[in-house]
């Protein structure tokens, strides 16, 4: 770390191309330790692609990223893995017919040694704990019967087990696509806890969501994209309904005219 | 943030010894198939649970057993191999000629067996993941392939009477009584149910096989082991040409075809998902066993040949549907 | 070296009476040695009282005689057969229907158990001979796709004391059990000798046809029937001076032999396809008539069955060997009933059933008449064609 007051992650000009398409135009974006940022934007406004950038799905055709002031190139997964970048995807990426240790650990499962160490197999006990350390510690849920296929568990449970899965490798960086998208009330008052014990941990937090109420309710920050383009960027006191359905659907706000200046200088 | 602690399970199921009851039951399923298939028979004709014909139904269904271990691994990382019965024979007349025509001891030429079914296995690997052939189309050319070799090696002279090292495993029996190959073919079973959860290649070829963006995702090498499911298969099918040809003493180039047909019949009938994810190691080996005391059976009860296959028919139907039954339960 | 006189005057009394001319047919010679398939089996006619062999044949081809009040069993006698009856061709169950049909005939009460097996299932089969153990049938009748493979749980089953085997498609006793029942063969084999065949079907060739010709040759699945039916058929034709450009193994099936001639006919341009099976040549008039080559190519039968007999009033094949399918069935009635009235040193050790060269020169007439004696029994059942 070379700069203490840089935030954790910064992306700064991001250009995408498909093609003829510019999937992403220009993006920077910011996000900090503690910080839950909202990315919001209409279908096809460019937020997956520019997540996928930092996940390192995609490369990107232009611009820079940090990490806490130190430039990085991210060309895979396992790069943003090391820099302690984590997604829950909007599929929730589980692998429905393992258990919740199997789907929490997966690809980190602790080893053990057998026969004098010739063979290195799982340590299911080992497994266990930590999958009910991070449910109790990082969740605050007490999930029963955890060794049933996770398919056998309701929507919302399984969205904390994606999120438990991002935080079981001890991230710095958690993208949420879609965390609330078809849950129930009750669930989806729980994703909120799930965020904001995220925050207190001092976890940086990258919220995607088409619900702006969603979004009012845990967010600290909002980056509003538009094909391609960012055309928003404020914090949430400053945001109001009209102000980002107006930003997402025409791009602009009739009583904003400096929006691109304000967002510029908080960057 | 009490209000956020979670305690309840699973949906709102009943659960016998902390798992679901639908579990237990497709858990058991087998097993309890096999007690009651074996009591109804063995009360009608006696003959059934005889000393000597257990001992037939044992032999008999050995090499099913092995083999369905293998595919059970290969099938619930999502893939499908048809080259079975000719990886089999290949493995078997690679051995046979190695005892045969080389100078290498027989306790040793043995183990050309399992190796060569790796190697064949690998290349069956090779061509899914890095040809990117389908598994069925690659497994069915390697089965023609495969076959082919053999043919070309064995023409149709009956290969027998081999040495003891041969035989051994196929043929031996523990205190005159138990078959070796039972012995062997249960304790692959048991290898196999303890690779299934505790190793990492258990566990990532369920992962890879449930969903292979999410295993990709998690950082898993999912070519590498698919890859090891066909080498496992091929191990395995070379384990199952020792216990056969042991068996029978003797080696033609027709043997293991149409073996993949049981073998698959009995992986599903033991319980493991057919398009991948979830597979049931001792489902596996029961289903195996049930199998060969269905076609047994219906011989002892004077069922007309033909009838036979209409009853293994409705077993795997059965099977199957009670299967969906619970799954449906489990997904709505 | 076999010596095969005995045999060949004995098949030369055979064609003569059939319907080809056959006047000044010459014995023509196989050499057994040069066939890794069937090394260490006797021919039927070396081991076979050939007087018990020709009464055998007597009481096969006439109606059955009741079995003596005395020996009819108190019990049903049990019956088991292990065949491969995923076979292809119809003649396992032409034989099936002889049997019971000429056990009834002769007032045998008997209970039956049939076990089926694909032609390479060789683990079924020997859980089959397995369970002929646990079950202790009374008489047993095997017919397994390769004899080499089954012949140890054969053997068990011949020195069981309680349990009488008749060896079934092989007329070859394996030379390791022995010359005689006592020295442990069984109570006997039954089959259509192909090596039988192939000799009267190598007969007619040199007879009938000049020896500056092409020729291919299709096999069934590589084993033993293939050797004796077809790599014999080679030797006989290469010695009269043919030449053998192509060979093909169909696994006597229509489809691939189909394929095959598809393919090779027109390629080698030969002028016989030498077919080892009912279904394969099917397959082969198909595929020759498909590339206009069915006026050039001299196909034959094998077996007679109605099917090729068909082919032959069409003129599309030229001749085969026919079988008188009913009566490998009746003749393990006929061995049964002489076991059991306690005439066993009646009953050959190996038994050929009668086959005979017929070929296109004949009428529909005659046709008819073979079948309705070859059929006798299955007609019912199966039809004449």
């Amino acid at each position: 770390m070379n700069n203490n007051d840089a935030p954790f992650l910064k992306m700064k000009g991001i250009v995408k191309r498909f093609g003829a398409l510019t999937a992403v135009d220009n993006v920077d974006l910011a996000v900090d330790r503690g910080e839950v940022l909202a990315l919001v934007g209409e279908n096809a406004a460019g937020k997956s692609t520019l997540i996928k950038v930092l996940t390192g799905v995609y490369q990107a055709d232009q611009g820079e990223i940090f990490i806490e002031g130190d430039k990085v190139e991210i060309n895979n997964r396992k790069d943003s893995q090391k820099f302690g970048i984590e997604a829950v995807y909007q599929d929730l990426a589980l692998v429905p017919q393992l258990d919740v240790p199997g789907n929490l650990f997966l690809g980190k499962e602790p080893p053990k040694k057998i026969l004098g160490g010739l063979f290195k197999v799982i340590d299911n006990k080992k497994l266990e704990e930590q999958t009910r350390d991070i449910l109790k510690d990082n969740l605050n849920m007490e999930i029963e019967n955890f060794n049933d296929p996770v398919i056998n568990h309701s929507g919302g449970q399984q969205q904390s087990i994606a999120i438990g899965r991002a935080l079981a490798s001890e991230c710095d960086l958690i993208v949420m696509d879609e965390p609330t998208a078809s849950l129930g009330v009750e669930e989806i008052d729980m994703t909120f806890e799930i965020v904001r014990r995220l925050k207190q941990n001092n976890v940086a937090v990258i919220f995607i969501s088409h619900n702006l109420e969603h979004v009012f309710e845990v967010c600290d920050k909002v980056l509003v994209m538009r094909m391609g383009e960012r055309v928003g960027y404020m914090d949430i006191e400053d945001a109001t309904r009209e102000r980002l359905v107006s930003l997402m659907v025409h791009g602009r706000y009739e009583e904003e005219k400096s929006e691109k200046s304000v967002a510029n200088k908080t960057v | 943030m009490d209000k956020s602690t979670q305690t309840s399970g699973s949906k709102d199921e009943l659960h016998i010894f902390g798992r679901p009851w639908t579990y237990q039951v497709e858990r058991l399923g087998p097993i309890a198939a096999v007690i009651i298939f074996g009591a109804v028979v063995g009360i009608i004709e006696p003959r059934f649970l005889s000393a000597r014909n257990v001992i037939n139904v044992l032999y008999q269904a050995a090499t099913y057993i092995i083999l369905a271990v293998g595919m059970t691994f290969v099938i619930t990382g999502a893939g499908i191999d048809i080259s079975i019965g000719s990886m089999l024979a290949l493995t078997g007349i690679l051995m046979v000629f190695t005892i045969e025509y080389t100078p290498i001891p027989p306790w040793l030429g043995i183990w050309v067996a399992p190796l060569s079914g790796m190697v064949l296995g690998l290349l069956n690997g090779l061509f899914i993941t890095k040809l990117k052939v389908p598994d069925f189309i690659a497994t069915i050319a390697t089965m023609i392939g495969y076959r082919g070799v053999v043919l070309i090696m064995a023409g149709g002279v009956v290969h027998y009477r081999f040495p003891a090292a041969v035989r051994f495993l196929g043929a031996y029996r523990l205190f005159g009584l138990i078959p070796i190959s039972i012995l062997v073919a249960f304790a692959i079973g048991a290898l196999g149910y303890y690779v299934y959860n505790n190793t990492y290649f258990g566990r990532y070829t369920a992962a890879l096989g449930g969903n292979r963006e999410s295993a990709i995702l998690a950082g898993i090498e999912v070519d590498k082991y698919k890859i090891l499911t066909y080498v496992f298969m091929g191990f395995l099918a070379g384990v199952a040409a020792l216990v056969t040809i042991g068996r029978l003493d003797a080696f033609h180039a027709t043997y293991g075809e149409f073996m993949e047909i049981d073998t698959i019949a009995a992986v599903i009938i033991g319980g493991t998902a057919l398009f991948g994810g979830y597979g049931r190691v001792w489902g596996s080996v029961f289903g195996a066993l049930l199998m060969s005391m269905v076609v047994n059976g219906a011989v002892l009860l004077g069922f007309p040949y033909f009838y036979q296959y209409v009853l293994v028919g409705i077993v795997i139907l059965v099977a199957v549907s009670i299967y969906t039954f619970l799954g449906t339960r489990r997904t709505t | 070296m076999l010596n095969r006189k005995n045999l060949f005057s004995v098949i030369a009394g055979i064609v003569i009476l059939t319907f080809i001319a056959t006047a000044g047919a010459a014995a023509v010679e196989i050499d057994l040695e040069g066939i890794e398939e069937i090394e260490g089996l006797y021919m039927y006619d070396e081991i076979t009282d050939m007087d018990a062999h020709e009464a055998m044949r007597e009481r096969v081809r006439e109606d059955a005689v009741p079995i003596a009040e005395d020996a009819v069993p108190e019990e049903p006698i049990e019956v088991a057969m292990i065949y491969p009856a995923l076979d292809l061709s119809d003649s396992w169950a032409r034989g099936y229907q002889g049997f019971i049909h000429r056990m009834d005939e002769l007032e045998i009460p008997y209970d039956m158990a049939t076990m089926g097996s694909g032609h390479a299932q060789h683990d079924v089969q020997r859980s089959h001979l397995e369970t002929v153990l646990v079950m202790e049938y009374d008489y047993v009748i095997v017919g397994p796709t390769e004899l080499y493979v089954q012949q140890d749980a054969i053997q068990e089953i011949v020195q069981h004391p309680d349990i009488e085997v008749i060896v079934w498609n092989y007329s070859t006793p394996l030379k390791e059990w022995g010359e005689s029942r006592e020295e442990g063969q069984p109570l006997s084999w039954v089959a259509f000798d192909h090596l039988n065949g192939a000799q009267m079907l190598g007969e007619y060739i040199v007879e009938n046809y000049d020896p500056d010709k092409t020729a291919m040759m299709m096999y069934g699945v590589p084993g033993s029937t293939s050797a004796m039916r077809g790599y014999a058929q080679k030797q006989i034709m290469e010695n009269h001076g043919m030449d053998v450009v192509y060979e093909h193994y169909a696994d006597w099936d229509r489809e691939l032999a189909y394929n095959a001639t598809l393919d090779a006919a027109p390629a080698y341009e030969v002028d016989f396809i030498h077919s080892t099976s009912t279904a394969m040549t099917s397959g082969i008039i198909s595929a020759l008539g498909e590339v206009g080559m069915q006026e050039d190519v001299v196909v034959n039968g094998w077996g007679g069955g109605s099917e090729e007999l068909e082919y032959m009033t069409e003129g599309l094949i030229e001749y085969t060997v026919f079988r008188n399918q009913d009566d490998w069935g009746v003749v393990l009635a006929e061995m049964i009933k002489l076991d059991l009235e306690g005439r066993t040193d009646e009953i050959p050790l190996a038994y050929s059933g009668e086959m005979q060269v017929i070929d296109h020169t004949m009428s529909e007439e005659e046709i008819n008449e073979l079948l309705e004696h070859g059929f006798r029994y299955s007609r019912e059942e199966m039809g004449l064609f």
